[in-house]
This record gives C-alpha cells, structure tokens and sequence, in this order.
C-alpha cells in the first residue's frame, strides 16, 4: 500500500533550486568551452597576422589553455552532476 | 637593420636619439624599438620595423580586478549555498571550481589581447591591429605619405603617473583616423611619426 500512496510524487524535482543551480552551471560550462575554442581558433589566425620569435609561447599557451579548458569542464561537469 | 638605424642617425633627426634606450627590447614588451625577429603580413622584403608598440600594462588594470574578483567568487558562492540546504558539496565545489577556470580564461584572453593589439610603424607605413573579441579583429594600415596629422593626448589619472595616452593620426581622403591606444610613450611615438612622415616627404627613406 505504501507504494500505491507514493505513485503520484515524482522521483525527482525538476524545478528544485539545485536543478537550476546545475542548469545554470552547465549553460556557462558550455559557453565557455566555445569561446576556448573560439579564441584558440582566432589566435592562430593572428599568428599568421604579426609573426615574432615569441609566437611559438603564444601557440603553445593557446593550446595549453584549451587543454585545460577542455579537462577543466569535464571535471566541473562532475562536480555539478553530482550535486 | 643595424645599416638603417646608421642612416637614420646620420639625419640628425630626434626620434633616433629618443628611441636608443629601446632599441633590443623584448618583442614581448610595450615599446619596442628597432624589433628584431619580428614580421608582419604583406611586409616588403625592403620594409624595415622602426618600432612597435602595445598598450601600457596599467591600462590592463579594470581587467586584473575582474581577475581577482573571479578568484575570490568561491568564497562568495561558499556562504550563499552555506544557508541552502539542497545544495550539497558538489555543487558548492564546481561552482567555485567554474569561477577559477573563468578567472583562467579571463587572464589568458586579455594577455591574448594585448599581445595581439599591436601598433607597427615601418619606414614605408603604419599597422594598426585590433584585437577586440574572439569574433572581430581589425588589420588597418596607411603609408606614411596618406598621413596628414598626428596628435597624442593623455588622458586620467592613470596616465598621468603611469605616462600612456592615445596617439591619433589623421590620414588623407576619407580613410578612417587611426588611434593607438593607451600606448607608452605617447610623445616619443609622435616625434617618432613626425620624423619620419618628413623623411618620407623629402624622399629620404
């Protein structure tokens, strides 16, 4: 009897303040890995604007902070699902 | 470009004497005379960089206290979720976890911006680049024959004790006025202009 009581609760609440919260998050986790590959992408058009000894840092920082980007949400989409 | 930078103190024009404590700077700098190593697209093989400028750091300041700002945000977000009980650990921690990739981003995008936001001026021509969001840059350039005037104006506190301003330079016809912004040395690259728009006039370089 105690399940027939429960069948109109649902498992879980969509509109709880800790779904919006990771909705939240999660819409930022996604802007910000596009402007990650968005400004890695516009860097190495750059590169091809105003050459210097000094692009090979800038390549390999752009490319380490995509790296990073990328891991980095991965582990904060982790963190968020769980709650 | 040691031959130039002979043939250009042999005119006894200031902007030499004014540049020689910049000359052998780093391509990585603000002011940067005489660059070594150091092209930009569609230069003349004959096309000499008499110097290169970005902006000041301390125009940077707004963008080091957004930094410190996204840093500190976790410790902002620990006492909003501290008093909601449906927010547990995962979510406190990715939430500040977000804000210091965020911080990352922001640091790295304006270092991008400023390295990228460079003034050149060549014995041939002036570049302007602009470097405003990953969506838009701007590659402007004029030889220095369609230079009519150029102006500089400090402006604030800031570039009072820091000594930045604008450099504006007025071209010929209906092109666009060009503007260095926040620059070093703002007087230095105007005398810098000056000298050589009069060269180039004279048929000197």
């Amino acid at each position: 009897m105690d399940i027939l009581n429960g069948l109109n609760t649902p498992a879980f609440e969509l509109f709880s303040v800790s779904a919006i919260f990771k909705l939240f998050f999660l819409v930022i986790i996604f802007g910000y890995l596009v402007y990650a590959i968005l400004l890695a992408l516009r860097v190495r058009i750059l590169n091809d604007t105003v050459k210097a000894s000094s692009n090979k840092f800038i390549i390999t920082l752009s490319f380490l902070h995509l790296v990073l980007a990328i891991i980095g949400s991965f582990i904060a989409v982790i963190f968020v699902l769980i709650g | 470009m040691n031959d130039l930078l002979t043939k250009l103190s042999k005119t006894n024009k200031t902007f030499v004497d004014r540049l020689q404590g910049s000359i052998g700077a780093s391509n990585l700098g603000t002011f940067c005379a005489f660059p070594e190593e150091v092209e930009f697209n569609g230069q003349e093989s004959e096309e000499h960089i008499i110097l290169l400028v970005r902006q000041h750091l301390a125009v940077l300041i707004p963008q080091y206290l957004v930094i410190i700002i996204l840093l500190l945000a976790p410790i902002l977000f620990f006492f909003i979720f501290r008093g909601m009980p449906e927010i547990g650990f995962g979510l406190m921690f990715g939430s500040g976890f977000i804000c210091w990739l965020v911080a990352l981003s922001f640091a790295v995008d304006t270092f991008f911006k400023w390295y990228f936001t460079v003034n050149i001026i060549t014995d041939q021509r002036v570049i302007d680049v602009d470097f405003d969001n990953v969506l838009y840059h701007k590659f402007s350039e004029a030889t220095l024959e369609k230079i009519e005037d150029v102006s500089h104006a400090p402006a604030g506190l800031l570039s009072s004790i820091f000594d930045y301003g604008d450099v504006f330079l007025q071209t010929a016809g209906t092109e666009p006025e060009f503007k260095f912004k926040g620059v070093p040395r703002p007087r230095d690259v105007q005398d810098t202009l000056l000298d050589l728009i009069e060269m180039a006039d004279k048929g000197q370089i």
